[in-house]
């Protein structure tokens, strides 16, 4: 069944059209890149599909209307990862992670076994375990990013959504949280991210979407959305784009004139 | 506006030529006397002449304020601004010593006669004002009379005696209580009560815990009447059940403050009016 | 952190005995102990029942209040300058208290007073909402709680110069900087339930107020009610410190002081810091009575006089500390 069907999304803000019906669909096991200029609608888009910002057009979670399905029990569906990293109190590492169990338990009692396990999991997946009992206000940003990343995982959720989780972190650590993606996507799990980086999404990715003023501009696999022409037509910088052994390579090059 | 003009020529040409026409008249009784304190009114209003008082203070007329408010109502009112004080041409001005100073101060700048009456803290400063008002009134036989009088009733009040002195505690608003040096506390003595104030060692008006009052077990508290019923935190601690609970609640005796916070003759009816609770209160005993 | 609660529930014990032990009358350990269970003079009876007890209990509830309402405020506004007293909560709720009281319709009916306190402290709780908005910055929190406590101000003396007793005015100060001094039980029974009522509400949102931690955006996935967690502590804090302002005046910067000296010794978790703060509230007004009592005990000094020396300097440091952050 598919995960995620959207259809015919469209938010305004005010007069303002931000994203003008939109179709869209994420399945089991998939990772699907949200791509597209500054400005362009990504955070948007994801915020809508959370609920988070109010839309028109139907959003559908496992076929049944999100809207419809009591918070808790989306909250076990969908984890979100915003752009936003921080936190507003120095709680320990392991705390931030625990936090994800909140839509497994009832009030305040104290975790259960599966909730140890989940932390436990979580903070092994993002390589967190030896922070756990640092305050979150001391730690790095790649550091930060992948507690926080922990909390979303932690929430054992069918999808998670992630706004730029790869900015503000240094190329390994980008290809650390990359491949943990697909690993999970190989578990039958599925991730819906916005991102900047062409190239990763180029490598990374099953499936890409490309959004233009708010609308869709391309969707497909990364081989078919990443061509030179849409990066110079949507971006406005001309591009190299070579197939190679070890995947898609898109290496963006120079601002070209008609922007 | 008419009158804030006239006000700034008049202000303006006494400051200019120091002289002041309101001062006319150099030698006799004062002709036009503006009273701008309400203890200063009341015994003006009992010494002066018919027409001789131009004006008191708006407390005068106020019965939470005044003894003497009916009469008062008579008379020109004044709110203790130099401004309309200044206007009404008054050849004395009566004012309390402390309360109203830059005003006083500016008064006397423009040239008018100014006397002032401290506050008092005995029977004997009652004597002393009545003449002092009596002599600047040129009213003096009439003071030495209410003198004599007032000396008269202070004599009958101490020859009424107990022969136990009931222990009194004075309450006033916010846990106040009168200490030796005051008015207050001579007159419980004078009625042949012991007061609390004194025989703690206090001096003065000073704050007198709860937890002390009821310590000390008085046989009659003097507290001060309400205005507007019971809203004021100050009185509000008179409704504290501590206060209802002891073993012998104690007599409550209200005197108004206005009834004995000036010197005036009057002020004997409180100390009258405690001679008679310390008479109910060791009567109670002897039964 | 079971230290920490252990801790804070002994210190609380001991000030509550201290404050019992303390007053004007002379009553040694003994005498003040015997009094309370019965024995001793009648008169020392009365001193430890109806004077000590009340002022014990509404020292420890109206702390326990201010302590537990800075946290809830800070938590769901996620600012660690949020404060019934900064914001002008407690400011509100006196001038609600002063019109019932010297209008006369606590005269009438005694509920009028905590009643009125709690609108006014809600209606500066709303306007606060309203003027600081989602994820208020500090600058426009701190302006919006001090254009609302001047404004609450101006009203209460207001309203203090034109009340029928020609005294009132004088009063200002009870008002604005609070004080335990002579409240009996039935200040207690006025306000107790009152601030109870508040704490469980406050209390329900504990959980949410830990999701919030990450933004109202992430509570809201985490499958937590933002609009929920905003009634309860609107609702919790303005009938908490309404009732408590209604018996004991204004008394400012426990909330902002309590929370932030506990937060790290409970780990920063919101729900945590809330019965934390209860406590540590609770602590710090009795000792601050404690003070009052004993600095000059032939003077009325204000507790908020107190409360906002220790305070001032503590709130001059978080802004200090927010600064440099925002740097």
């Amino acid at each position: 069944m598919t995960l995620l069907h959207v259809r015919n999304l469209s938010v305004s803000r005010g007069p303002r059209q931000v994203l003008d019906r939109i179709t869209a669909t994420v399945e089991p096991g998939e990772v699907v890149g949200v791509l597209g200029p500054n400005g362009v609608g990504k955070t948007t888009l994801l915020a809508s599909i959370l609920g988070l910002v109010p839309s028109s057009g139907t959003i559908e979670l496992m076929g049944r209307p999100a809207g419809l399905i009591p918070a808790k029990e989306r909250a076990r569906l969908v984890s979100y990862l915003p752009q936003a990293r921080d936190a507003a109190w120095p709680m320990t590492a392991e705390m931030i992670v625990a936090l994800g169990r909140l839509p497994h338990g009832t009030g305040l009692r104290a975790p259960t076994r599966a909730d140890s396990d989940a932390v436990e999991r979580a903070m092994q997946a993002t390589d967190v375990t030896h922070l756990r009992s640092r305050p979150i206000s001391q730690l790095s940003g790649g550091e930060k990013t992948r507690v926080l990343l922990a909390r979303t995982l932690a929430q054992d959720a069918a999808l998670i959504v992630a706004d730029e989780p790869a900015s503000g972190l240094d190329p390994a650590q980008q290809i650390t949280v990359l491949r943990l993606f697909r690993q999970l996507a190989a578990s039958g799990r599925s991730v819906l991210l916005s991102l900047h980086e062409l190239h990763l999404a180029a490598m990374w990715c099953d499936r890409l979407l490309l959004l233009s003023h708010g609308s869709i501009a391309a969707e497909g696999a990364p081989a078919d959305v990443l061509t030179a022409e849409r990066i110079a037509e949507v971006y406005g910088c001309s591009a190299h784009v070579t197939e190679s052994p070890e995947g898609l390579i898109v290496v963006p090059l120079e601002q070209s004139a008609r922007r | 506006m008419t009158l804030g003009k006239g006000w700034f020529a008049a202000l303006l040409l006494s400051l200019l030529f120091g002289a002041s026409s309101a001062t006319a008249s150099a030698d006799g009784p004062p002709r036009r006397v503006v009273s701008m304190n309400v203890c200063t009114d009341q015994l003006a209003m009992l010494i002066a002449d018919e027409g001789q008082l131009a004006s008191v203070s708006h407390m005068a007329s106020q019965r939470n304020f005044s003894v003497l408010w009916q009469r008062a109502g008579a008379l020109a009112v004044n709110h203790g601004h130099a401004e309309e004080v200044y206007l009404m041409r008054p050849d004395l001005v009566l004012a309390g010593a402390y309360s109203t100073r830059v005003t006083i101060d500016l008064l006397r700048r423009l040239g008018v006669r100014v006397e002032t009456f401290a506050p008092v803290a005995s029977l004997d400063d009652i004597r002393k004002d009545i003449l002092a008002m009596g002599r600047l009134l040129g009213q003096s036989p009439r003071a030495d009379a209410m003198v004599a009088a007032f000396d008269h009733e202070v004599a009958a009040v101490r020859t009424s005696h107990g022969d136990r002195k009931p222990l009194a505690a004075l309450y006033h608003a916010n846990s106040y209580t009168s200490g030796r040096g005051t008015l207050a506390a001579e007159i419980v003595e004078l009625a042949a009560l012991d007061n609390l104030g004194t025989r703690l060692g206090l001096t003065g008006t000073a704050r007198l815990p709860l937890e002390s009052l009821v310590m000390n077990a008085p046989e009659i508290i003097v507290t001060g009447q309400r205005y507007g019923g019971d809203n004021a935190q100050a009185t509000s601690v008179l409704d504290h059940p501590a206060l209802a609970r002891g073993p012998r609640p104690p007599g409550a005796i209200v005197i108004a403050d206005h009834e004995w916070i000036c010197g005036l003759p009057f002020t004997i009816e409180a100390a009258r009016r405690l001679a008679t609770a310390a008479r109910a209160a060791t009567g109670r005993e002897a039964r | 952190m079971r230290a920490v609660f252990a801790l804070l529930i002994i210190a609380l014990v001991v000030a509550f005995a201290g404050s019992l032990l303390v007053g004007p009358a002379a009553l040694d350990i003994g005498a003040s102990l015997s009094a309370l269970f019965g024995g001793g003079t009648e008169p020392a009876r009365i001193v430890m029942w109806e004077i000590r007890l009340p002022r014990a209990i509404l020292g420890a509830s109206v702390g326990a209040t201010l302590g537990i309402a800075g946290a809830a405020l800070q938590g769901y506004l996620r600012n660690p300058l949020a404060d019934p007293g900064v914001l002008g909560i407690s400011a509100s709720a006196s001038f609600g208290a002063v019109l019932a009281f010297y209008f006369g319709a606590a005269a009438v009916a005694p509920l009028a007073l905590p009643l009125s306190a709690m609108a006014g402290a809600a209606g500066a709780a709303m306007l606060v909402r309203l003027l600081a908005g989602r994820d208020a910055g500090t600058l426009t929190l701190i302006l919006a709680g001090v254009a609302i406590s001047s404004l609450a101000s101006a009203l209460t003396t207001l309203a203090l110069n034109l009340a029928p007793n020609p005294f009132a005015a004088l009063e200002i100060l009870f008002w604005m900087l609070g004080s335990l001094t002579d409240r009996s039980m039935a200040h207690v029974w006025l306000a107790l339930p009152f601030m109870m009522l508040g704490w469980l509400l406050m209390a329900m949102s504990a959980r949410t107020l830990n999701a919030l931690t990450l933004g109202e955006d992430v509570a809201a996935t985490l499958g937590e009610s933002p609009k929920r967690a905003q009634l309860l502590i609107i609702a919790g804090a303005s009938i908490a410190v309404g009732a408590a302002t209604a018996v004991a005046g204004a008394i400012a910067f426990v909330g902002l002081v309590v929370p932030h000296l506990l937060r790290r010794l409970v780990g920063g978790r919101p729900s945590a810091l809330l019965p934390a703060s209860a406590l540590g509230g609770a602590v710090l007004v009795l000792l601050a009575d404690i003070a009052v009592r004993l600095i000059a005990p032939e003077r009325d000094i204000k507790l908020g006089v107190l409360t906002a020396l220790i305070g001032a300097p503590f709130f001059l440091r978080l802004v200090l500390e927010t600064r440099r952050e925002s740097q």
